[in-house]
């Protein structure tokens, strides 16, 4: 049994690495690393979400690393791997800084005051104009380059993409896996027993929260080398409910289910084209009939479906 | 300068008024449901828009058409409450998400049937009254007064009808109300009933002061939710004091700096009272 | 058993590479000629951005109804394809590549809005894709793009006309305060207006930047009133915007003029403003909206989409006849540079209002910009009254 699902994982492997450069076609490409960068956004937001912080302000924390990206290069003028990796850091660094603040607090007001956090992010990309450009941004932001060599072509892009997606799939897998995972769980259903068992709550889910900003930091540097530019309209709140409703219809409980989701919802707004409202809509229909009636989403529809089986 | 500060005082208490209208809702709704209703400005949306219809298009008189606009958008909260939200009463987080999918289907349904473009509808009253140099527009003295009146009936309301009481008695504690021979489920569809009507009300009001679109609800929203935070989360004396405090610290700050930097003072004004008086000002603490 | 299924699973495999790859093979048939329009079809900015769409298609259908389009000895029936960016880059992004990789359009309207068209000028600047755009952003035009030209005015282009028309005109109003949505189009334009106007004689006393999504506009307009304009001038506000703005000023006690040399819209300002309020108020006009041929583009973009159009449209419906034209005097519609060299050629062009030319070297050290008729309206009664005209020359 256990060789077929290594063969099976190889196949899928060598297939997502190598179907670009069979079918050239640059939009499907283009289609194939959104789904990427938003599996791995989805992924970071996942991981609060095990512990039952859901958290509006993961539009600002990509962006805090798009940002921190972009101005590294564009005004410091450091190479993209600096840049980069600071995305990350940065990422991480500003959930380290507010997590003792915010993190004290849970339930409702947790989420009302990621809220405000991410607003008062975006407010000040837009107000501070002379280092952040404003309502429309900063244009011109170096491509990725690696060694010198710049990632221009569509399909390096999207295997970077890969790369950090599958990093952050495996990472998070391992991580449920561990004990570490295992008190995440108690985290979120009863942390009282958690603590008298000596465990310092807090601290873990300062942990969960900043390695979830740095995942979502990192997303945004990509971001900024992919797409040249970055405005603070892709940032906001609208950002962070996307990745709400990836994690909803793909399941909370799984990182292959959020990998479902990102599959499915980021291709989406491309089948509607021509009709946006009706995308929107759809949207919104959906996220409703999910909740209502597949609360475990896709990848828990797929399990029962499949028989109980004890594997996560 | 003087003459200015109570200009601005007035354009703030004005304002104020028609956030307490929203937040009142907003807080009545999380107080007895605990559910952060994140649809709310899409109540207040179609509020304006069931206005236009009755209103602009039908012709019929302005004051029964915002009546039976609030009605309507009220009937429309109820269905959603039975429908969705019935089974998320204080789980907090499906709730939340759940009015999110709530809203997104709604705007995006105004969108289809109205068209995304702005549109403008007829005032009812207009012209300026002047007091003493202090200018204030008629029609906002209309919304103002009648903000107030529904204040007061509302206080009423929950003083001395039955069900007002019934409402309260389910916010404090439902399990004791129930065995008091109140139900619950009955509590939750009108208190949604009537949050949402009041933000259908406040839009119903403000759709011809400004303008009507599918988008208008998401500012209402935002006002909404940092008035009842700074007042606290289930406090409707709080939604007032919080209400009439962000009309007008706004209109100050945007007076004198500008708008920028009057929304970014009042989500740091969020941010503070979350931190240290997560109750708000005149809540109780948990 | 097992080896049908397997049968069967490869001919639906094998079936769907076969439909996928004829799905994506350049639309580029013989005879039918395929361009794109980006543009926010819905939400904010698209009462201009249908214009984007509507405009070249009120153009397409004009020559289809004829016959289609003669280039050399084929005649080609046009097809558009129009997508929505909603006024946000990503969008455009998408948009573009897609138009450019799936359905192998090479001549594109649009975007329109600066965040998009600077967001996908790289693009068409790589792929020598030919791009009729337009943005406000000085940047648009920045570093001789060679295949993205911008076929609106700016502000540059007809704000020293019009201001120069205000000094003769209205000689005796002295004070000017200026009002701008806060984006990168309001700071350009009002930098613009601001300049232009200190170098007439006027005295700028106000400058103010708002929110786009605002709509109380009491603390703006108090601060104003303090300085005591005897003009405001609403720059690019978009329309209904600025007819909140004029009645909550003449509210607030504002009795002197109203001007908006910027983005054109009269009936959603005085369908906001009210008729009262608006009267008299000078404005940049796109087009002669009480000619012809202006109501006959009403009565064709009715069909499209609803009422009422933005004229903006205008630009749109000549910016396709133009590329049009130079498809035809070039010969071809695969050799994307020679329809681009033929742009010029085909210039002074018969636009519906009027002479078009390129222009633009003092401005941008290249001739990408289109310089159309300059009209100047009144609002009287609730319309818009066309009260001169400034020929491009």
């Amino acid at each position: 049994m256990n060789t077929w699902k290594i063969l099976a994982g190889l196949v899928l492997a060598v297939g997502l690495v190598v179907w670009p450069f069979v079918i050239e076609n640059r939009f499907l490409i283009h289609i194939g690393t959104m789904v990427c960068m938003y599996a791995l956004l989805a992924l970071s937001m996942n991981l609060m979400l095990r512990i039952g912080q859901l958290s509006l302000a993961h539009g600002a924390l990509m962006g805090i690393g798009a940002y921190t990206s972009a101005l590294v290069m564009m005004s410091l003028g450091f190479p993209f791997v600096v840049g980069f990796l600071l995305s990350g850091i940065v990422g991480g660094l500003v959930s380290l800084i507010i997590g003792p603040i915010l993190l004290r607090i849970r339930g409702v007001y947790f989420v009302l005051l990621t809220f405000a956090f991410g607003e008062i992010v975006l407010l000040t990309f837009i107000e501070w104009v002379d280092v952040f450009g404003g309502v429309n941004g900063i244009f011109g932001v170096p491509r990725a380059q690696i060694f010198g060599y710049v990632i221009k072509d569509r399909s390096l892009s999207y295997l970077m993409a890969l790369a950090m997606a599958a990093g952050g799939f495996f990472l998070l897998r391992a991580l449920y896996r561990s004990e570490f995972g295992a008190i995440m769980e108690t985290l979120e259903d009863d942390e009282e027993l958690a603590r008298s068992l000596g465990v310092n709550a807090m601290s873990y889910r300062l942990a969960v929260f900043v390695l979830s900003g740095a995942m979502a930091g990192f997303a945004g540097g990509f971001y900024a080398s992919y797409f040249t530019f970055v405005s603070p309209g892709e940032f906001n709140f609208w950002t962070a409910v996307n990745l709400i409703v990836i994690n909803v219809l793909g399941g909370i409980a799984s990182p292959v289910g959020v990998i479902l989701g990102a599959l499915i919802l980021v291709p989406l707004p491309e089948l509607f084209r021509d009709a946006v409202q009706y995308q929107v809509l759809f949207y919104g229909l959906a996220l409703i009939v999910f909740l209502k009636f597949m609360p475990d989403g896709l990848y828990g529809l797929i399990r029962k479906m499949r028989g109980k089986r004890n594997d996560r | 300068m003087s003459q200015l500060l109570i200009q601005i005082l007035m354009n703030g208490l004005m304002m104020g008024l028609v956030y307490i209208m929203m937040a009142l809702g907003f807080t009545l709704i999380f107080g007895i449901m605990r559910i952060v209703n994140f649809a709310h400005g899409e109540f207040y949306m179609l509020g304006a828009m069931a206005v236009m219809l009755l209103f602009s298009t039908l012709g019929i008189n302005y004051f029964i058409a915002v009546l039976v606009a609030a009605l309507m958008v009220a009937v429309v909260g109820m269905v959603i409450e039975r429908l969705l939200l019935r089974q998320f009463v204080g789980r907090e987080l499906n709730g939340m998400i759940m009015t999110l999918a709530i809203a997104i289907t709604l705007k995006a349904g105004a969108t289809i049937i109205f068209g995304p473009q702005e549109m403008s509808i007829p005032r009812p009253v207009s012209g300026v009254t002047n007091i003493a140099g202090i200018l204030i527009p008629n029609d906002r003295m209309l919304v103002g007064a009648i903000a107030i009146a529904i204040l007061v009936l509302f206080y009423f309301f929950l003083r001395y009808a039955r069900a007002g009481l019934a409402m309260r008695a389910v916010a404090q504690d439902w399990e004791a109300a129930a065995l008091q021979g109140i139900r619950p489920q009955r509590i939750y569809l009108m208190s949604f009933g009537i949050g949402c009507a009041m933000a259908g009300l406040a839009g119903a009001l403000m759709a011809p002061i400004f303008t009507v679109s599918p988008f208008i609800g998401d500012v209402p929203m935002l006002k909404a939710f940092i008035v009842v935070i700074l007042g606290g989360l289930g406090s409707l004396p709080g939604a007032v004091v919080g209400g009439l405090l962000l009309g007008v610290v706004e209109a100050g700050v945007a007076t004198f700096i500008n708008t920028t930097v009057a929304t970014m003072i009042s989500f740091a004004l969020v941010v503070v009272i979350l931190l240290f008086r997560p109750a708000g000002l005149m809540g109780q603490s948990r | 058993m097992k080896r049908s299924r397997f049968k069967r699973f490869a001919a639906t495999i094998g079936g769907a590479i076969v439909a996928l790859s004829t799905g994506f093979s350049p639309a580029l048939a013989q005879e039918t000629l395929v361009i794109g329009t980006i543009s926010a079809l819905n939400g904010p900015g698209s009462e201009w951005g249908r214009g984007v769409d509507a405009g070249t298609r009120i153009a397409v259908t004009e020559i289809n109804d004829n016959g289609g389009l003669v280039v050399g000895d084929t005649t080609y029936m046009i097809e558009v394809k129009s997508y929505d960016d909603g006024y946000k880059p990503a969008e455009a992004v998408a948009a573009a590549t897609r138009l450019i990789e799936q359905d192998g359009v090479k001549f594109i309207i649009g975007p329109l809005g600066s965040a998009s068209a600077l967001a996908v000028k790289p693009i068409f600047e790589e792929e020598g894709v030919l791009a009729l755009m337009n943005s406000y952003s000085p940047q648009t035009l920045a570093n001789n793009p060679k295949y993205v030209y911008r076929v609106l005015p700016t502000s540059v282009e007809y704000v020293d006309q019009i201001v120069g028309w205000m000094k003769e005109n209205k000689s005796d109003l002295t004070n000017v305060a200026v009002v701008s949505p806060n984006d990168q189009t309001g700071w350009d334009s009002q930098k613009t207006l601001v300049e232009a106007y200190g170098e007439a004689g006027f005295e700028v006393v106000g400058k103010e930047l708002f929110e786009r999504s605002s709509v109380d506009f009491q603390s703006i307009i108090t601060r104003l009133l303090t300085t005591s304009p005897d003009i405001i001038e609403l720059d690019t506000t978009p329309s209904s915007t600025a007819g909140l703005i004029i009645r909550q000023a003449r509210e607030l006690g504002f009795e002197g003029l109203f001007v908006k040399i910027g983005g054109p819209g009269v009936p959603a300002i005085v369908e906001a403003a009210g008729k009262e309020f608006a009267e008299g108020t000078i404005v940049y006009a796109a087009a002669d909206t009480s000619s012809e041929k202006y109501k006959w583009m009403e009565e064709e973009y009715a069909k499209i989409y609803s009422p009422p159009m933005n004229a903006f449209n205008v630009f749109f419906y000549d910016a396709a006849h133009l590329l049009f034209a130079s498809m035809q005097k070039a010969g071809t519609i695969t050799d994307v540079d020679a329809v681009r060299d033929a742009l010029v050629e085909v210039t002074p062009f018969d636009g519906a209002q009027g002479t078009l030319v390129w222009g633009g070297m003092e401005d941008y050290g290249n001739n990408n910009q289109l310089i159309v008729p300059t009209f100047i309206g009144r609002i009287s009664d609730g319309k818009e009254e066309i009260i001169d005209r400034i020929d491009a020359k």
